[in-house]
C-alpha cells in the first residue's frame, strides 16, 4: 500500500513539474524582455539597430529572448537620463536592463548594482577581446562592464569644399597635422570664405586631456579640471584665440549639424560621429550638392608627443532578481562579441571591434573596404593606431561625472562670452592684441568659474 | 462430523471463488460513484465557469486588451485630433497677421525664401507649443507654397518638429530638432537640424496631405485624418500623421498642420496593459488594408513600415501573418476622423499553441489526481469493510479443519515421522558402531606396530648399552690395572735402588702387562669399529654434519625421541597433532639421512658414545 501511495505521489509530481515547472533559463514560449538603451545611433537604419532585429528574430527567437530598445541619445544625454532614472526622479523613466556608458556613470549607481559579466559570457568570449580594452572593467574582481566596440577622435574633412580653399590659398594636408598649424587654416578659411567656421569640436574635454598630456602635463589633478597649469594655459590661450577669431564654431551640439549646411567644414570628434556625416550638404533653397569626406590624424602641438583618446562606451546589465534576464543578457552580449557581429555591424558605424582576429583583419584589409566614406576613415585610423600612443584614461574619478559635463558647457560658454566681446569692440586694423587679451580674460574667467582662481 | 467438515470446506470454497467477485464489485461500485461525482463536479465548475477551454481564456484576455487598446488608441487621436483644431486656428491667425504685417497676400510667398523663413520663424512658437501639448512624436505645418517652383519634382515649405531621440517616451530631457524647415530657424531658436534636414517637404512624401491640401474647393466641415503609415526615404523611419487643413477666413485650405506619432513612439507611448498569462508577449498591430494585404505597424521587432502581411481567420481567431512571423489574435476595425484602419492584437502563434497545450495537461493532471483519489479511496475501502469479511470466514474454516482432518492428519504424520526417526536412529547407530570399530581397530593395530617397534628400539637399545656398559668395565678393569701397574711400577722404581736385579724381571713384567694393555685396548677399538661396522660410515657422517640444519622444532622433537619419549608423550609435549609430528619425523629423516625412529636413536647413540 505504501509503495503504491509513493508511486502515486511520484506520478502526481513529475505531471506537475512537467506542465507547471518552475522557469530559471529562457524559453521560446514565455520569451523574456530586455530593454536596451545604447548609444549605437538613433537613426532607424542603424547597423545595430538592424542587428537587434536581427538577434531577435534568431538567436532570441530561439531562446526566447526579446531586446526592447527604449532609447539611442548621445552618450552624454544618456548619462543624464540614467542618472535621474537611478535617482528615481519625477518623469525620468526607468533604469534599463542593459545600456551602455562610460565609466563615469559609476560615480552614480553604485558597481555592486551591475551584474558580473564572468558568470554570464563563457571565458572564451572573454578571452576573444583585445586586453587593452579590458583595462579598468574589473571592479573587486567583478567585470562589471564590458566593451563590444570602441571609438578614438580624428579630424574629419569636408574635402570638396576644403580642396576649393585649399587651390586658392595654396592650402594643404599637411597644415592639418598640428594644432597650430589647423588653427591658422581656420583662421584663414573664416577670411577666405567671409566668415564662416572652419571647424567645431564635438566636445572640448577630450581636446584638453590628451593635448596637455601631449605636452606632458596633467588635465585632471585631485579628481578636478587643473586650468591653473602652463600646459593648459598653452592648449586653451591657442584655442582661445581661433575661437575669438572666428576660425572655430561654437555651436552647440555636435558638428555633424553644421556639417549638413556646410557652415563648418571639418569637425574633431569620434570615429563613430561619421555615421551621422552626410556625403551631401543641403541649402537653404534645398539644393542638395555632393561632397567627399576625407579623414586625417588627429592634430597635436607641434612638439606635443602623438596621442589618441580610446572611446566608446561598455556595456553595464544591472542585476535582476530574475535569473532568466540576467541570462538574456549574458546571451545577447556574448552574441555581439561573436565575430561575425563584430565584423559586420560595428565597422559600418565607426567603430573597431574588440575581437582580437576581427580587428587585426581590419588594420590589415582597411585600405580595401568597399565604402569609400568608411575606407577614408578606417585608413588613417588604423596608421594612428600604430604611430600614436594611446593617451591615459580620465574617466572613472570621484567627480568624473560633474566634471564632464560641466567643463565642456564652462568653456563653450565661456568662449562664446569672448567671441561676442571681440565682435563688439574689434575694429578695422591689426586685432591681435584685441584678441590676446579677450583670451586672456576668459582663461581668468574660467579658472575662476572652477573656483582655482580667486 | 465429517458433514459438518463438509459443510465447512464448501463454504470456503464458495467464499473463496466469490470474494474476489465481492472485492472487485464493491471497487467497482465505489469507482463508478466516484466517477459520476467527478463528472458532475466538473460539469459544474465548468458551467460554474471555474474550469474553461485555454482558447476561450485567450479570447476573452485578447478581447480585453483590444478594448483596452482601443480605447486608448481612440483618446489619443481624439486628443491629437482636438489639439490639430486648435493648432490649425493658431496657425491661421499667426499667418493672417503675418500677412497683414507684410502687406502681401498669400500667394506673395511663392519663391520668396526670405519671406517663407520670416514666417516660419514667427510660426515656430505655434509648432513647438503645440508639440508640447500632446504625446506625439513631431509637430508639423505645410504651406501650400515653395521657395522655387521652378523644380521638376513639387516642394512645400513648412516647419516639421522632432524629438531628438526618436526612442524615448522621456521629453523632459529630450531636445527638439528641425526635420523640415530653413535652416535658419533653427540657429535662431537654438535647435539642432534632424539627421534626415531638408529645408522643404517632397510632395511624394505624404500624398495624401499634400492631396488634401491642393483642394481648390471651399470647406466647411473640415475633418481630421490619420494617414497611412509612411516610411522616411532617409532613415527608414515609419510614422503616420494625423492631420487637419489650415484654413484662411475665406475658408481656403492654405496648408495641412498636426503630429507625428511614428511607430517607435507609439510602440513605447501605447503599452499593452500589465499581462496577465494569457496575453504575455502579445503584439498589436494597426494595419491600412492594400491591394496585396496589409501594410502598417508592428508593436514587436523593427519599427519599420511592415508590408504584405496577411489577416486570415483562424478557428474563432484571426491569424496575422508578417514574413515567418505569426500571430493569433482578434481584430477590429478603428474608424480615426475620415479614415479607417484595422486594429489586430496577438499573440505568437507557438505561444498559443504552448498555451493550448498546457491547459490539456493541467485537465489531464486534474483528471489523473481524481482518478488516482478515486482508487486509493475504493481500495482504501473495500479493505476496511470486505476484508475483515474474508479473513473471519477464512479464520472458521481453519479451526474446523484443526479439529477433525487436520489433527488425523498430524497424527499419522507424526507416526509415520516417528517411525522414519526410529529406523533413521537404528541405522545411524549401526553405522556409527560399525565406524567406531573400524577405527578402534585401526588405532589398536597402529598402535601394536607403534608399540612393536618401540619395544623393537628398546631391545636394540639395551643390546648397545650393554655392550657399551661391557667395554666400560672393561676399560675400567683396563684402566684399574694399568693404575695398579703404575702403582706397581712406582713400587718398583722405589724399589728399583733396592733391586736392580728384579728390573729385567720388572721389565719384563711390564711389557707383558703392556703388551696386556695393548691387547685390551686392541679389544676395546675392536669393539667399537665392530659397532662403527654396524653402520654406515658415510651416513653417521651425514647424520652428524646435517644436525645443525634442524630446525628449532625439529631439534626439540629429535631431542625428544633421543629421550625415548613415546609418540603420545611427543605430542602432549609438543602441543602437536599426529600428522604434524608425522611431518617433522619425516624432515627430521631427510635432513639426517635416516630411514627411521630406529636408525635415528642408533646413529645418536653412537655419536654420544664416541664424543
Amino acid at each position: 500500500m505504501k509503495k503504491f501511495i509513493l508511486f502515486c505521489i511520484s506520478v502526481i509530481s513529475l505531471f506537475t513539474l512537467a506542465c507547471f515547472g518552475g522557469e530559471s533559463s529562457t524559453s521560446p514560449d514565455n520569451p523574456v524582455v530586455i530593454k536596451l538603451m545604447h548609444v549605437y545611433g538613433n537613426d532607424i537604419t542603424s547597423p545595430f539597430r538592424e542587428g537587434i532585429d536581427i538577434f531577435n528574430q534568431t538567436e532570441g527567437k530561439k531562446k526566447g529572448i526579446i531586446i526592447e530598445e527604449i532609447g539611442a541619445p548621445a552618450s552624454e544625454v544618456m548619462d543624464i537620463l540614467i542618472a535621474r532614472a537611478a535617482k528615481k526622479e519625477p518623469g525620468a523613466g526607468e533604469v534599463p536592463d542593459l545600456f551602455t556608458s562610460y565609466p563615469r556613470i559609476l560615480q552614480q549607481i553604485p558597481p555592486s548594482t551591475f551584474l558580473d559579466w564572468n558568470h554570464y559570457i563563457p571565458q572564451q568570449e572573454i578571452k576573444s577581446i583585445d586586453p587593452a580594452f579590458l583595462k579598468n572593467c574589473t571592479v573587486n574582481k567583478r567585470l562589471i562592464r564590458i566593451p563590444v566596440a570602441k571609438s578614438s577622435e580624428l579630424l574629419i574633412l569636408n574635402d570638396t569644399a576644403f580642396s576649393q580653399f585649399a587651390k586658392e590659398t595654396k592650402t594643404s594636408y599637411k597644415d592639418l597635422e598640428t594644432t597650430e598649424s589647423l588653427f591658422d587654416v581656420c583662421n584663414r578659411y573664416y577670411r577666405w570664405s567671409g566668415g564662416k567656421n572652419f571647424l567645431q569640436y564635438n566636445g572640448y574635454y577630450n581636446y584638453f586631456l590628451v593635448n596637455i598630456a601631449s605636452l606632458g602635463g596633467t588635465f585632471i589633478k585631485d579628481g578636478h579640471a587643473d586650468c591653473m597649469s602652463p600646459e593648459f594655459r598653452k592648449v586653451y590661450m591657442t584655442l582661445a584665440k581661433a575661437a575669438i577669431k572666428g576660425g572655430i564654431s561654437l555651436g552647440s551640439g555636435y558638428a555633424s549639424d553644421r556639417w549638413k549646411t556646410g557652415e563648418i567644414i571639418s569637425g574633431i570628434g569620434s570615429t563613430a560621429g561619421i555615421q551621422y556625416l552626410r556625403e551631401y550638404i543641403v541649402d537653404r533653397e534645398n539644393n542638395k550638392k555632393p561632397i567627399f569626406i576625407k579623414c586625417l590624424p588627429y592634430p597635436v602641438f607641434k612638439n606635443g608627443k602623438k596621442l589618441s583618446v580610446l572611446r566608446g562606451t561598455d556595456f553595464f546589465a544591472v542585476k535582476s532578481s530574475d535569473e532568466r534576464k540576467n541570462i538574456a543578457m549574458g546571451v545577447f552580449v556574448e552574441w555581439l562579441l561573436q565575430e561575425k557581429q563584430q565584423d559586420e555591424i560595428f565597422p559600418q558605424m565607426g567603430y573597431i571591434p574588440v575581437n582580437k582576429t576581427v580587428l587585426h583583419n581590419l588594420e590589415q584589409n582597411s585600405s580595401s573596404i568597399s565604402n569609400r566614406k568608411l575606407r577614408s576613415l578606417y585608413v588613417p585610423w588604423m596608421v594612428m593606431r600604430k604611430t600614436y600612443e594611446d593617451c591615459p584614461p580620465a574617466d572613472n574619478y570621484n567627480s568624473a561625472f560633474v566634471t564632464f559635463h560641466n567643463f565642456n558647457r564652462d568653456v563653450r560658454e565661456n568662449l562664446l562670452e569672448a567671441r561676442k566681446n571681440y565682435l563688439e569692440q574689434k575694429g578695422s586694423g591689426d586685432d591681435g592684441r584685441l584678441i590676446l587679451r579677450l583670451a586672456t580674460n576668459s582663461l581668468q574667467r574660467l579658472q575662476t568659474i572652477t573656483g582655482q582662481k580667486k | 462430523m465429517k458433514n459438518t467438515f463438509k459443510y465447512y470446506k464448501l463454504l470456503l470454497n464458495n467464499l473463496k471463488t466469490q470474494s474476489r467477485s465481492v472485492q472487485g464489485r464493491f471497487v467497482v461500485f465505489l469507482l463508478s460513484w466516484f466517477l459520476v461525482f467527478i463528472s458532475a463536479l466538473l460539469l459544474l465548475t465548468f458551467l460554474a465557469g471555474f474550469i474553461r477551454p485555454a482558447s476561450k481564456n485567450i479570447n476573452e484576455a485578447l478581447d480585453n486588451d483590444l478594448k483596452f487598446l482601443s480605447l486608448s488608441l481612440n483618446n489619443g487621436v481624439d486628443r491629437l485630433a482636438a489639439q490639430s483644431v486648435l493648432f490649425s486656428k493658431r496657425l491661421s491667425l499667426e499667418t493672417d497677421a503675418f500677412l497683414q504685417k507684410e502687406r502681401i497676400k498669400f500667394s506673395d510667398l511663392k519663391n520668396n525664401p526670405e519671406l517663407i523663413c520670416k514666417l516660419e520663424n514667427q510660426l515656430f512658437p505655434v509648432v513647438f507649443n503645440n508639440l508640447q501639448q500632446v504625446p506625439c512624436s513631431g509637430a508639423f505645418f505645410f504651406l501650400n507654397t515653395t521657395t522655387d517652383d521652378k523644380r521638376e519634382e513639387r516642394y512645400f515649405s513648412g516647419l516639421q518638429l522632432k524629438l531628438v531621440n526618436v526612442f524615448s517616451n522621456v521629453t523632459l530631457y529630450n531636445k527638439l530638432s528641425l526635420f523640415r524647415g530653413d535652416m535658419l530657424v533653427a540657429r535662431n531658436h537654438s535647435i539642432s537640424l534632424h539627421l534626415n534636414w531638408h529645408a522643404e517637404t517632397d510632395s511624394n512624401l505624404y500624398p495624401l496631405i499634400f492631396k488634401t491640401m491642393l483642394q481648390k474647393k471651399q470647406i466647411d466641415n473640415p475633418q481630421f485624418l490619420l494617414g497611412n503609415d509612411r516610411q522616411y526615404p532617409d532613415n527608414g523611419e515609419s510614422a503616420r500623421l494625423l492631420f487637419y487643413p489650415v484654413i484662411n477666413k475665406n475658408k481656403e485650405i492654405i496648408g495641412v498642420c498636426g503630429f507625428e506619432v511614428t511607430n517607435l513612439y507609439a510602440k513605447i507611448m501605447l503599452k499593452i496593459p500589465p499581462h496577465n498569462k494569457y496575453t504575455q508577449n502579445a503584439i498589436y498591430a494597426l494595419l491600412d488594408k492594400t491591394d496585396t494585404g496589409y501594410s502598417g505597424q508592428l508593436s514587436s521587432g523593427g519599427s519599420g513600415l511592415k508590408t504584405n502581411l496577411q489577416l486570415e481567420p483562424y478557428n474563432d481567431f484571426m491569424r496575422l501573418t508578417h514574413k515567418s512571423q505569426k500571430y493569433i489574435g482578434l481584430s477590429k476595425i478603428l474608424t480615426t476622423g475620415a479614415s479607417k484602419h484595422t486594429l489586430f492584437i496577438g499573440i505568437p502563434e507557438a505561444r498559443y499553441k504552448s498555451l493550448v497545450k498546457a491547459d490539456w495537461q493541467k485537465m489531464l493532471l486534474y483528471l489523473t489526481v481524481l482518478l488516482i483519489l478515486a482508487l486509493l479511496a475504493c481500495r482504501h475501502l473495500s479493505k476496511r469493510y470486505i476484508t475483515p469479511v474474508l479473513t473471519n470466514l477464512k479464520e472458521i474454516t481453519r479451526i474446523a479443519m484443526d479439529k477433525e482432518e487436520k489433527i488425523a492428519q498430524l497424527k499419522k504424520d507424526s507416526d509415520e515421522l516417528k517411525k522414519k526417526l526410529v529406523d533413521e536412529k537404528e541405522e545411524t547407530i549401526k553405522k556409527l558402531t560399525l565406524e567406531k570399530e573400524k577405527t578402534i581397530h585401526q588405532l589398536t593395530l597402529e598402535k601394536n606396530e607403534t608399540e612393536k617397534e618401540h619395544q623393537k628400539a628398546a631391545e636394540q637399545i639395551d643390546s648397545l648399552m650393554t655392550s657399551i656398559a661391557e667395554a666400560e668395565t672393561r676399560f675400567a678393569e683396563t684402566r684399574e690395572l694399568v693404575q695398579k701397574l703404575q702403582k706397581q711400577k712406582s713400587e718398583a722404581d722405589n724399589k728399583y735402588a733396592l733391586s736392580c736385579q728384579k728390573l729385567e724381571e720388572l721389565d719384563k713384567e711390564k711389557r707383558r702387562v703392556e703388551e696386556n694393555y695393548k691387547l685390551m685396548q686392541t679389544d676395546l677399538t675392536r669393539i667399537t669399529e665392530q659397532k662403527i661396522e654396524e653402520v654406515d660410515a658415510e651416513n653417521y657422517q651425514w647424520f652428524k654434519e646435517s644436525l645443525d640444519t634442524l630446525t628449532e622444532r625439529e631439534k626439540e622433537i629429535y631431542d625428544m625421541h633421543l629421550a625415548g619419549k613415546t609418540t603420545k608423550e611427543i605430542l602432549t609435549e609438543a602441543g602437536i597433532t599426529e600428522n604434524t609430528l608425522k611431518f617433522h619425523n619425516r624432515n627430521i629423516y631427510g635432513k639426517l639421512g635416516v630411514k627411521s625412529k630406529k636408525e635415528l636413536l642408533r646413529y645418536a647413540s653412537l655419536m654420544n658414545r664416541i664424543s
